[in-house]
């Protein structure tokens, strides 16, 4: 088990956007965290990244309380454009360099030349399809237990999904475990091991894929239906 | 946290280097002009003081749009997400906010005496025979009133900082959050006014300003500085909200 979740909520002014999550990830695995818009997928991711506080409950990674010991060993791609406006490529591969000892400078180099983004562009001048590709060559080059990957398709053309899916694919392994929100579900299919759905703010449905198709026979499309 | 401070001069270098070709060019044009020396030198000084304010307050609203980006703006999370707690994140702001201002002190401070001894005006010794007279101790005296200075800078910095946290943190759930900060940043400011009142000004010596006065200065801002730099870290570091 990679991360354990006990009775979480968040409110955000009087409002609760998740209710008693219970939720346990393990190594090896492509989890989809699906809902709609505002199901609360990106405070979960979040919350689970550290960078905001939850109201009650209790998450462990690695059996560590969240601090600074669990920012080490999870790597977060959130979906906004994050990446300061001065810096150039290869500022941002210097940067993770610089603060994460788990990152792998060459495999991200590798990624990016693969993926044609020159190490000299503005990431301010960059369109949305290589933003996301920059981001996500720079959290997967993390070595990192957990990865979290917060609409990582969101506004991108299709040439560039299948490049994107093909490199969440290869950081995948026994050692990590993955997670990735989307509402995009079209293209979550071929890619996730576990579909965990969130609706307002509950999990509503979490199970293997293949549980789904063998036992039910429902795609995850048909599931995300049926639940929404 | 040296990272973060490598990164912010890297983000603002260019800046600061700036200025000073600014103010070199500036100098070097004045001189050519060939003013008599008693006009060269109040126009040299007039220029830098008003190249230097500008400058100076150029840089605090980049101090304060630093931590306003990392609390309000999506680039948050990259500094954020990396293995740093909220002391460590807050401490390395000011310490680059510090740096360039010692950077941009020492610089004008060179100017100037250049600037000064070129003309061979006598403000220096003058200057030096007058603070001799007065009995106060050049050695003690320049390098605390420098820090007092700096400190003084910190702390006004870090009680804008306290106020922005506190919207992220504790009033995050409530209405008109902004506001209520920003009179907390009233309170605050009156706070340290107050304390100056009562234990600072008080303890004035009659016979002027001495060294131990100018300790008690610096020893009272320090508290005050480590108390509001305590509850920042604090906030940052456990009750972000959003």
């Amino acid at each position: 088990m990679i991360m354990k979740i006990n009775g979480l909520s968040k409110k955000f002014y009087t409002k609760e956007v998740l209710t008693d999550i219970d939720l346990t990830l393990e190594k090896g695995r492509i989890y989809g965290l699906l809902g709609p818009n505002g199901s609360g997928k990106t405070t979960l991711m979040r919350i689970v990244a550290n960078i905001i506080k939850n109201t009650t409950g209790e998450v462990r990674v690695n059996d560590l309380l969240l601090g600074k010991e669990t920012k080490k060993i999870v790597a977060f791609m959130p979906t906004s454009n994050f990446f300061p406006k001065w810096m150039k490529i290869k500022d941002t591969v210097d940067y993770f360099s610089d603060f994460y000892e788990d990152f792998n400078k060459d495999m991200c180099y590798e990624i990016l030349q693969r993926e044609s983004l020159d190490l000299g562009l503005k990431v301010k001048d960059l369109s949305t399809g290589m933003t996301e590709k920059l981001k996500i060559a720079l959290t997967i080059s993390r070595n990192a237990k957990l990865i979290l990957l917060d609409e990582p398709f969101n506004g991108i053309d299709i040439i560039a999904k299948e490049s994107i899916k093909k490199m969440i694919v290869q950081a995948s392994n026994n050692t990590n475990a993955i997670m990735i929100s989307s509402h995009l579900i079209d293209d979550m299919e071929s890619l996730l091991d576990d579909v965990i759905l969130l609706k307002e703010g509950r999990i509503v449905l979490n199970s293997p894929a293949e549980v789904l198709r063998d036992e039910k026979g429902l795609s995850i499309k048909a599931a995300y239906k049926e639940v929404f | 946290m040296i990272n973060l401070i490598k990164y912010e001069w890297k983000r603002k270098g260019l800046y600061v280097i700036g200025l000073m070709i600014i103010v070199l060019l500036l100098n070097i044009a004045i001189y050519m002009r060939g003013y008599n020396a008693e006009k060269q030198i109040v126009t040299l000084i007039f220029s830098n003081m008003g190249i230097f304010f500008a400058g100076f307050l150029t840089m605090l609203i980049m101090h304060i749009r630093k931590i306003y980006n990392l609390l309000f703006t999506e680039e948050g999370p990259f500094t954020f997400l990396t293995p740093l707690n909220g002391y460590e994140i807050l401490g390395s702001n000011l310490l680059g906010a510090l740096l360039d201002s010692v950077i941009l002190l020492v610089f004008m401070g060179v100017i100037t005496l250049f600037n000064l001894q070129i003309n061979d005006t006598q403000f220096i010794e003058e200057a030096v025979k007058m603070i001799r007279l007065s009995g106060v101790n050049v050695y003690e005296a320049i390098p605390g009133t420098l820090t007092t200075i700096f400190l003084n800078y910190s702390l006004l910095l870090i009680t804008i900082y306290l106020s922005m946290i506190l919207v992220k943190t504790l009033f995050y759930n409530i209405r008109f959050k902004k506001i209520i900060s920003f009179v907390v940043f009233l309170f605050m400011s009156r706070l340290n006014t107050f304390i100056n009142e009562v234990f600072v000004y008080h303890a004035l010596p009659t016979d002027g300003f001495t060294f131990n006065y100018l300790v008690l200065i610096l020893l009272k801002t320090s508290l005050v500085f480590a108390v509001w730099y305590i509850i920042s870290g604090y906030l940052l570091e456990e009750s972000v909200s959003a």
